[in-house]
């Protein structure tokens, strides 16, 4: 019984590392539940935020992209060899019951999974979610082999086809990695509590806020009126939330 | 040990002050700052492993100081010439590519990042104007007057 095998003795230190983290984890919001929301920038990231959207369809106005304008914008995405090459953050979707006719338009965007599966699938570790929920790529590692874009069932991600210059110093981006919304992580991580889309929809459809802070609007909104995932039924436990439909 | 000390950091200074050539005849920009984040010569052994420490830190946890960060490397290295043209990544002049081009290392960073420094004053940089006075503060004047978006920056930080 005495005699493990390398495999197992690997499997055990494992587990065991993995028991430790997560009792580490649990430990830590309890113990950091006083502190505010701005992090100092030498503080890593934690569970104790999950940062998410409220869209209210309700007001988004119809042929409106204010969203999508500022996205790019904010994030260096330039139009370059037409809309089926072109990366995009987030997608402007019409929808049209066939029964009643009535239509109506939702910004959709990366919907920052609490069990994305884009990490799923990643072969390189390229794709990974943050601490506070922010699902991102590394375009370090990223291969640009395009198995996150198949297994998102929100056809958010988009692969960068050419090459590019001028990025925006705070937002990397290049040619043959897969990148897809960020949450506007440098503005998250800037303390600014909101994101590019957030700010310029001009009828606030878009609500940025913590989800683990039952005081914040995000929460409170979402307690008071609900608020639906987009394909709930996969069980992804999105980020992104919608009223209005 | 105070005269080793202040020899020490006088010997590092002027390293790095030093003429705007290096030891290979390379043309160095010269930076903005006073006192780089290391001494020069740890800086040229090291820098590698401190970006790429750095680089994991701040991708995954978000730890965005300023030390060792790329960012801040190009918003202090990247600087006008005497003529006022500021080198492109891949160009000679540019301070990065002084260096690796002699000694025949590959750079990638500037395919993803910016090899210009951030703020107002690296927007103007990027559409060197012949009729700038050179002086960023009237640049920055300059930039703000003629992007309104950039004052909305501007009240927002």
């Amino acid at each position: 019984m005495n005699s493990e095998t390398p495999i197992d003795q690997y499997r055990r230190r494992l587990l065991g590392g993995s028991v430790a983290a997560l009792a580490g984890l649990t430990l830590a919001p309890g113990v950091f539940l006083q502190t505010v929301q701005a992090r100092p920038a030498d503080e890593p990231v934690s569970d104790r935020n999950r940062w998410g959207l409220l869209i209210d369809t309700n007001k988004c106005a119809d042929g409106c992209n204010r969203c999508v304008t500022a996205c790019n914008e904010e994030n260096g995405l330039k139009p370059m060899h037409g809309p089926t090459t072109d990366p995009q953050w987030i997608r402007i979707v019409k929808v049209k019951s066939k029964s009643t006719g009535y239509q109506f338009q939702m910004p959709v965007m990366c919907q920052h999974c609490e069990h994305p599966p884009c990490v799923d699938v990643c072969p390189t570790g390229a794709s990974f979610k943050r601490a506070d929920g922010i699902v991102l790529v590394d375009r370090h590692i990223c291969i640009g082999c395009r198995y996150c874009m198949m297994a998102c069932p929100y056809k958010a991600r988009s692969l960068v086809h050419e090459t590019l210059t001028d990025q925006k110093p705070y937002m990397p981006r290049g040619k043959g990695t897969v990148e897809s919304c960020t949450l506007c992580v440098h503005k998250v991580d800037r303390g600014d509590g909101t994101t590019a889309c957030a700010e310029a929809c001009p009828e606030q459809a878009i609500l940025f806020g913590d989800l683990n802070d039952s005081g914040s609007e995000i929460s409170r909104r979402l307690e008071q009126y609900g608020g639906r995932q987009l394909r709930a039924d996969l069980g992804l436990n999105t980020g992104v939330r919608y009223q209005g439909f | 040990m105070a005269i080793l000390l202040w020899s020490l950091s006088l010997s590092a200074a002027s390293d790095f002050r030093g003429p705007s050539r290096d030891a290979n005849g390379n043309v160095v920009p010269t930076p903005k700052g006073e006192q780089c984040i290391r001494p020069t010569d740890e800086i040229r052994r090291t820098h590698p492993e401190l970006l790429l420490h750095k680089r994991d830190l701040t991708m995954h946890q978000g730890i965005r100081t300023k030390d060792a960060s790329l960012k801040e490397c190009i918003n202090c290295h990247v600087t006008p010439d005497s003529s006022g043209k500021v080198a492109r990544a891949g160009e000679p002049g540019f301070f990065c590519s002084s260096c690796h081009q002699s000694v025949s290392v590959k750079l990638d960073c500037f395919e993803c990042h910016s090899d210009r420094p951030e703020s107002a004053d690296g927007e103007r940089l990027r559409q060197t104007s012949p009729h700038s006075s050179g002086t960023p503060l009237v640049d920055r004047l300059l930039s703000l007057s003629n992007n309104p978006k950039a004052v909305s920056q501007q009240k927002v930080r």
